[in-house]
């Protein structure tokens, strides 16, 4: 099917962030009417190389070839111009419009007298829907779309936009089965005009279902590109994976207490599903999900930032009832949320007042602040966790990511907090910096401090976790002690 | 070294507005002998007092992403159940005080209650109350009084407003405390700290166990409770509960919050910071009435000023980021 006619060429593509080489002399080719499966875990450089064909990343090193031109310099606007859509896991349309309106969103359709031809538009979209096998109204609102109907507005819009290249970034993480099979012949329709298809995801069968060719992305290198009827499901989740992480990280055998932490049957909205667990002092319990598997709202529900529908949640086997982060605190908890520069850190503010800053309580006596006492305990974590900063006056908003984290670490840290939450600990953050948060979150179990991870990067999981619970639509689905698994059984189990 | 350089900024900041404020007096003295004359000096410290304040109470509110602009008009609403009390009902001095001070902390909370439990923006909720507040100044002077501007003569508060302390008016001394107070609470408490933490991040801050709905709240109240305080300013000052008595107040107090280093974004300011935006805002309007500007001339000037001074801010701002 593939035609031999190449769409678009990517070579030698080179990207460099502060600390992190993004992407290292990738090259990726595109046919007409090809549908392209790109793999590859969280920061393997996925989401950089879109940017890059989008215009929204510079193009520093290497080509780009579009139908036999060379595009030097792809902004987004030259992007857009040469047939390049993307559509996004986040969705971007206009909610309180209609479909119609989406579809034309930028180019209003006019009639002679120059007013908008609304009738001419009805027309054109309808034929693009149907084009799709799609019977969306035109006149619908967006907002009372499905998702998966909305994913084919956002592809009817970009066909009208005269696509010739459509990236798809995990387009069904959202969807429901027939919402998928309907993507699908989407999809192969599409094909069929000749469009040129990049699909990003993490479900295997996925990429067995609809994918022509795959190109494997790990660590910023490109590591297979094969047509997909040549290989098999476990040839590409080793490509993906590649070199066994948990030689790097070695986990030392730390003595387990009792049970510190237990969570029975928490459920919240539709999101989490009758969630029970438990947490030893001295242990690391990672949770594993794909996107919307409910594994960052455990995480909220369980610190008080979102509130619980049912379930309880218990501290050295007394019941606390958790309605806000305070009560959390206060029960021996500390939350390293995903978002650092959101919900991590006060930005504005200094190192020292950053690490106190959830325990400005015990800073003097009374209502004073004594700085003194904060200095010295600032200084303290400053010094145990190697902060690389000129000084505890420096803003937190002038460091790097990695140091930033350590800041967010040694806020609980200060706080004394015995069972530590971790939300993707290590996500954005340069090589030395992880395994600095490794050794810390061992440092902590060796004190008897229970750790619960989140984390996508199931290298990271094996390395230094001691049971690994793994969720899929809001339930747990598995768990498993970490040695008696690998990641083949967690990646199946977590997608399937 | 990026933290170097924003601290000499702040530095030059606090440095760049006394340089102003000296340039502004030196202009002002140069141009007119009478600006420097005791007797103007004391008026002018005088009416410092109420815009000083109603800035201070703005303060540690504005830090902490609030804001209040109808405290102007809880002035006017808080003179005029005053005079009513003590004129037309009779009531003792000091309990139609404290009532005219409770009135307008109440108001405080309402605004702030609303505010936090809705999620709504401050500025259009007090923008409401503004309204609704004028109105009940309004009705209440015109229900006992049928006039909007109620006498409201004591011994006591003519007293206080006239007579000097080691030459210093005694008004200012209301001043000077709070300054005292309100600097101590930000640069020396936790709960200070609290309040830039909210102002900083208020996610971040409530991720750390900050109730931050209740401390906005808290500080909604304390910013009504000053506005009582400038209520009881405002009627010693002038003798009379006026229901337009406060609507003039908020130009010029919000400008000198905002020239003192206060954000509209919260984070940032102090006690300090804003004491020198209200000399600077007091100096230009008053040097400019001594020169017989005429006051149209001076509105125009201040609404000017106000524009000038968030568009430096923000200009300022960017080149930081740049750097």
């Amino acid at each position: 099917m593939p035609d031999n006619e190449i769409l678009m060429e990517m070579s030698g593509i080179t990207k460099n962030f502060p600390g992190v080489l993004a992407l290292d002399d990738v090259s990726v080719s595109l046919y007409k009417g090809e549908i392209l499966g790109l793999l590859g875990e969280n920061g393997a450089g996925k989401s950089t190389l879109i940017k890059i064909l989008s215009g929204a990343y510079m193009l520093e090193k290497g080509k780009i070839i579009i139908k036999g031109k060379e595009c030097k310099f792809l902004s987004p606007h030259e992007s857009l111009a040469a047939g390049i859509r993307v559509i996004y896991q986040e969705l971007t349309s206009f909610e309180p419009l209609t479909v119609l309106e989406n579809i034309f969103a930028g180019e209003v359709v006019t009639n002679k007298a120059g007013f908008v031809s609304w009738k001419e538009m009805a027309a054109k979209s309808k034929k693009i829907l149907s084009m799709l096998g799609s019977e969306i109204n035109p006149s619908e609102l967006m907002e009372n779309l499905s998702v998966g109907q909305k994913q084919i507005v956002e592809i009817a819009k970009a066909i009208h936009g005269n696509a010739k290249i459509i990236v798809m970034d995990e387009p069904t993480s959202a969807l429901d089965e027939k919402e998928v099979n309907t993507l699908y012949s989407v999809i192969r329709k599409l094909r069929e005009q000749g469009v040129g298809v990049i699909y990003i995801s993490h479900r295997m069968e996925e990429i067995f279902q609809i994918t022509d060719r795959v190109a494997v992305l790990r660590d910023g290198k490109k590591v297979g590109d094969i047509k997909t009827h040549e290989t098999n499901k476990f040839e590409l989740v080793n490509l993906i994976v590649g070199r066994e992480l948990s030689e790097q990280y070695p986990k030392r055998d730390i003595k387990k207490g009792k049970v510190i932490f237990e969570v029975k049957d928490l459920t919240y909205l539709n999101k989490v599903k009758n969630v029970s667990f438990n947490l030893r002092e001295g242990e690391i319990v990672a949770f594993f999900g794909l996107l919307g598997a409910g594994t960052h709202q455990l995480f909220s529900v369980i610190f008080g930032d979102k509130k619980a529908t049912s379930g309880e949640i218990y501290v050295d086997g007394r019941m606390i009832n958790v309605t806000n982060p305070n009560i959390a605190k206060k029960s021996g908890l500390g939350y390293i949320p995903i978002d650092r520069k959101e919900e991590g850190l006060a930005l504005v503010m200094d190192l020292k007042q950053n690490i106190t800053s959830a325990n400005i309580e015990e800073m003097g006596a009374g209502f004073i602040l004594n700085k003194r006492t904060e200095n010295e305990h600032a200084t303290k974590w400053f010094n145990t966790l190697n902060i690389k900063a000129p000084s505890i006056d420096t803003l937190a908003g002038s460091l790097s990511g990695g140091n930033q984290q350590k800041v967010v670490v040694a806020k609980w840290l200060e706080k004394n907090s015995r069972i530590l939450l971790m939300n993707e600990p290590t996500r954005g953050i340069d090589v030395g910096s992880k395994s600095e948060i490794y050794m810390i979150a061992e440092d902590l179990c060796e004190k008897g401090v229970g750790v619960l991870m989140v984390s996508s990067e199931l290298p990271e999981i094996l390395a230094i976790s001691d049971r690994v619970i793994v969720m899929r639509d809001g339930e747990i689905v598995g768990e498993f002690v970490t040695k008696d698994t690998d990641q083949e059984e967690l990646m199946h189990l977590a997608s399937a | 070294m990026q933290q170097m350089k924003k601290k000499s900024f702040k530095i030059t900041d606090t440095y760049i507005l006394l340089i102003i404020l000296v340039v502004l007096v030196a202009f002002f003295s140069l141009v007119n002998r009478q600006f420097i004359a005791y007797n103007n000096i004391s008026t002018m410290l005088k009416n410092m007092v109420l815009t000083g304040v109603l800035a201070l109470g703005l303060t540690p509110l504005m830090i902490a992403r609030g804001l209040d602009i109808s405290f102007g008009n809880s002035i006017s609403l808080t003179s005029v159940i005053m005079a009513v009390l003590y004129t037309v009902f009779g009531l003792n001095l000091w309990l139609t005080l404290l009532i005219g001070i409770l009135v307008a902390a109440l108001i405080g909370f309402i605004n702030g209650l609303l505010i936090e439990k809705f999620n709504l923006i401050p500025i259009i909720l007090t923008l409401g109350t503004m309204a609704i507040l004028q109105a009940l100044a309004l009705v209440t002077a015109n229900t006992f009084t049928q006039t909007y501007s109620i006498l409201m003569l004591t011994d006591q508060l003519y007293y206080f407003s006239t007579r000097t302390f080691l030459k210093i008016p005694l008004p200012l001394y209301v001043l000077i405390v709070l300054i005292f107070i309100f600097w101590f609470v930000l640069t020396k408490t936790k709960f200070g700290r609290t309040i830039y933490l909210i102002g900083a991040n208020p996610k971040v801050a409530y991720l750390c166990g900050v109730k931050v709905k209740k401390v906005k709240i808290l500080l909604y109240i304390f910013m009504g409770f000053i506005t009582g305080i400038g209520g009881v300013l405002s009627v010693a000052l002038t003798g009379v509960g006026a229901s337009y008595q406060g609507a003039k107040l908020v130009l010029p107090t919000l400008s000198a919050v905002l020239l003192g280093g206060i954000s509209l974004m919260g984070g940032s300011g102090s006690a300090l910071g804003t004491l020198i935006g209200v000399l600077i805002v007091t100096v230009i309007f008053n040097g400019l009435s001594v020169l017989n500007v005429p006051s149209y001339y001076i509105q125009l000037f201040q609404g000017i000023a106000l524009i000038l001074i968030v568009a430096a801010y923000e200009i300022r701002n960017k080149k930081i980021q740049i750097i």
